[in-house]
Order: C-alpha cells, then sequence, then structure tokens
C-alpha cells in the first residue's frame, strides 16, 4: 500500500535523484519497498551505482538484491543484454538458487520465447508444486500471450489454493473488467474488500464495478461503497466525491416515475457537491466553471 | 468503525492515541551507507532539526520521569516512617498523611508524562490522516508482463554492465 505520505517521500527523492542531487539508493530502496513500477529509472540509477566499484561494494549484501532489481527493470525496459548480465553475475554467485531461476524464465518470457518459458515454469513446479511465485508467473506468460481465457483458469485454480492472496484477487478482477465480466469482477472486489476492509481503493473500485454493471439496487449499493470511500480517505478521493453525484443522478432517473420514498439521506450529493467546489477552488480556479456546468446538467436530470 | 475513531479521537484530542507507537529508532551503525531511518527520512536537511528537538525532549522527558519515580519512593519511605511512628503512639492507622497523598499526585502525573513523551511520536490511526491514507495500490509486479508499448521503445541510452 502506498499512502499519501510515502508518495510525497517518492516524488521527492524521484526530483533529487533525476536532478542529480544524490541519494539513489536509498530512492532504489523505496521503490522496492513501494513495490512502484518506476523500470527507467531504476535501470539508469541502479546501473550506475553497480558499475561503480566503490559504491557496489559499500552496499554489502544488498548488492545481489539491487542486481535483482535491475535486471527485472531492465527486462521491462527491453535492455536484455544488461538484464543478461545482471541474471550472470547472480548465477555465478547463487549457483543453484531458484530465485535467480526464475529470473531466467522471466529472460525467456522477455525474448519472447514462451513455450521455454512455460517449460521451465512447469519444471519448477515439478520440484515445489506450491511455489505461488512461479505460479503467478504462469498466469502472466498467458495473459502476455493473449490466451486470457487461460490466464483466468490458472488464476481461478491458484486461487482454490491460495485464497488469501489479494494481489492475485486484484489481477484476476481487473482481467474480468478488460473483459467486461462485471459480475465477476465484482466478487473479486467482495473477497477484496473482505480481506482488507479499510482499504479506501477496493471500497472504490467496488463502487465503480456496480456502478457500471447499472439497475437501481446496484446503484444504491455503489452510492453506499462510495460513501465508504469518501469516509475513509476523508473525503479526499475526488473519485469518489464524483461517483456519489452520479449514482445520485442515475437513480433519480430510474426512480423517477415511481413514488419516491427518500429513505437516504439526501444532503449525501450536495455535501459531496461542495466539497468537490471547495477542492477545485483551491486547486483549480480557472477548471471551476467546467465542475459547475458538469454538475448542473447531472442535478438537471435528475 | 466511525465509532472506533470517534472514540479514540476523544480519549485523545491531540489526534493521536496510545495505540500505536513508533518504535525507537535504533542506535545507528558507523554504517558503510545510510540507516534505514535516515533512508526513509529521505532528504534529512529539514528535519534534523526537529529531530534534534525531539532528542532535546526525550532527554527532558526521561529526567522529570526519574524525578517522579524519586519523589513516588520518597512518598513510599515517609508512609513506612509514619506508620512507625504510629506503632509507637499506638493509635490506629486510618489514612496515609497529606503530604504523603500530595508526593503521590505529582509523583504520578510527573511519571505518566514521562512515560508519554521518552518512547517516541504517536502514530495517526486516523484512516484519513497523511500516513494512512492509501493513495494508489502497489503496482502488481508478479504478474507483470513484459509486451507492452515500452519495448516498442527500446532505451536510447547505451547501457552496460561492468564486472
Amino acid at each position: 500500500m502506498v499512502t499519501k505520505s510515502e508518495e510525497d517521500q517518492l516524488n521527492r527523492l524521484e526530483t533529487q535523484v533525476d536532478n542529480g542531487g544524490g541519494g539513489a539508493w536509498e530512492y532504489l530502496c523505496l521503490v522496492r519497498k513501494l513495490k512502484v513500477r518506476r523500470p527507467d529509472k531504476v535501470l539508469k540509477h541502479g546501473l550506475a551505482i553497480l558499475n561503480d566499484f566503490k559504491k557496489r561494494s559499500a552496499l554489502g549484501t544488498e548488492e545481489w538484491t539491487l542486481c535483482e532489481q535491475v535486471a527485472i527493470a531492465a527486462m521491462d525496459c527491453h535492455s536484455l543484454d544488461v538484464a543478461k548480465d545482471c541474471i550472470e553475475v547472480l548465477r555465478k554467485r547463487f549457483p543453484d538458487s531458484k530465485r535467480v531461476g526464475r529470473l531466467e524464465g522471466m529472460l525467456l518470457e522477455a525474448k519472447g520465447l514462451w513455450a521455454e518459458a512455460e517449460k521451465a515454469y512447469s519444471n519448477f513446479l515439478e520440484d515445489n508444486p506450491f511455489d505461488q511465485v512461479i505460479h503467478k508467473r504462469r498466469a502472466a506468460v498467458a495473459k502476455a500471450q493473449g490466451n486470457i481465457s487461460t490466464a483466468i483458469e490458472y488464476l481461478n485454480k491458484y486461487l482454490d489454493t491460495f485464497m488469501a492472496d489479494h494481489d492475485a484477487w486484484r489481477e484476476l478482477a481487473e482481467i474480468y473488467i478488460s473483459l467486461q465480466m462485471y459480475k465477476q469482477a465484482a466478487f473479486c472486489y467482495e473477497e477484496l474488500i473482505l480481506s482488507q476492509p479499510t482499504n479506501p481503493l477496493y471500497h472504490l473500485a467496488y463502487a465503480d464495478v456496480l456502478y457500471t454493471i447499472g439497475g437501481l439496487e446496484n446503484l444504491q449499493a455503489a452510492k453506499k461503497y462510495y460513501a465508504s470511500t469518501i469516509n475513509l480517505t476523508g473525503g479526499k478521493n475526488r473519485r469518489a466525491l464524483f461517483g456519489v453525484c452520479l449514482c445520485t443522478s442515475a437513480i433519480g432517473q430510474l426512480s423517477k416515475g415511481r413514488n419516491k420514498d427518500d429513505k437516504d439521506s439526501p444532503e449525501l450529493q450536495s455535501l459531496a457537491v461542495a466539497a468537490l467546489e471547495k477542492d477545485y477552488k483551491q486547486r483549480a480556479p480557472n477548471k471551476l466553471p467546467l465542475l459547475t456546468s458538469a454538475l448542473k446538467s447531472l442535478r438537471v436530470s435528475s | 468503525m466511525n465509532r472506533i475513531w470517534a472514540f479514540s479521537s476523544s480519549l485523545d484530542p491531540g489526534r493521536f492515541s496510545l495505540l500505536r507507537r513508533s518504535p525507537r529508532e535504533p542506535p545507528s551503525k558507523a554504517a558503510i551507507f545510510p540507516s534505514r531511518s535516515e533512508l526513509l527520512a529521505g532528504v534529512p536537511i529539514g528535519e534534523s532539526l526537529s529531530e534534534e528537538g525531539r532528542k532535546r525532549t526525550m532527554r527532558f522527558g526521561f529526567a522529570i520521569g526519574v524525578f517522579g519515580v524519586l519523589i513516588l519512593s520518597h512518598a513510599a519511605y515517609s508512609t513506612v516512617q509514619y506508620r512507625g511512628l504510629l506503632k509507637i503512639m499506638e493509635e490506629e492507622f486510618s489514612g496515609p498523611p497529606l503530604n504523603v497523598v500530595a508526593e503521590l499526585l505529582v509523583g504520578l502525573v510527573l511519571c505518566t508524562w514521562a512515560a508519554l513523551t521518552v518512547p517516541g511520536k504517536f502514530h495517526s490511526i486516523h484512516p484519513d490522516s497523511e500516513e494512512n491514507r492509501i493513495v494508489s495500490l502497489p503496482d502488481n509486479m508478479d504478474f507483470m508482463i513484459f509486451n507492452h508499448r515500452g519495448r516498442v521503445f527500446p532505451s536510447q541510452l547505451d547501457l552496460k554492465l561492468k564486472h
């Protein structure tokens, strides 16, 4: 999870490193800790450290962690030579490590040799059928080849065994959304909310999915989940504020003909609008008319 | 859930609660590269001053705590003496004398204050505070795939790993 203060720190370090202010190693540590994907920067700064003998020996055993990080970043940037060199260095140091073996499998993936990669991974699974990362890599290989249905199958099989792995649930939800299978995606997000009820982003994603499915009941549930996102973020999530407005107007449209039993609080929308207007006034005053006209059109239609 | 937060904030108006507290920072080794706390602090220039101030209040708090414990032990000592005196005068013990009660109260306040300041700063438990508000999920690195549009633009830098 990346919290607000960590994000600020990452951005600050990033500008500092990019402007040559030092702190590259700290930046790389933070990138690893927060699990963010910045392959170009990791490759550039990590390689600079690895090529500098003095800095490299100062790292001690962390050198190998950095080597792995740079290798993955290099594959992501498609600099396969660098990745190969890094993996060779690691292989020399750790002759029969599975972790290096996984990197070699990933290199095969990056080269586009899917069959070989798949073979390597199934060999690993024969040795140890409970290697979670290898299972995930197999799903990723299927996804990279475009076999989305195979990827879903792998993920489902994997989640039967490792139900607590929320990263896999999230991946599955995103795959379902890309296929517009919203019911299944909603199920995945329910699982995620159950496993981490204080994470507002899962509430938000679930509300988005419900809103997309549509229908009066789903819309009402979506509004509730947007409201819970607002509750968890202290109203600092603009997407949730907009979501509340959209849900209210959609619910109003659907229940126009029927008798109106306003059970839920009517202030919710006006409060959301007030929060949005305040936020825009503070951060982007010139976009404020845009916002007011958009909100007005929503309210007119309701 | 709302109620829990409300409860904690009503307990503690300073937005910080007793439930979580930052671990005491380990003494920085004569490290070759910066220690973890420094790594996480990022740019230490602006924060070194507050760090220094925090250390000073911590030392001050520690002294206050020692003083509080001394007062408490003095209260215990005078109670023992008082009871000895009562035995000599052959009177019943009805309650501690006023100065002992006063000492106990002062000692309690001082020790509590020291216990709250010395171990470190409190972390916020509010889900919407800057330290706790989650703004983005980590990129799913386990499912990373490499045939994205980035591969069409190979990095123009001539990078090479030297051994």
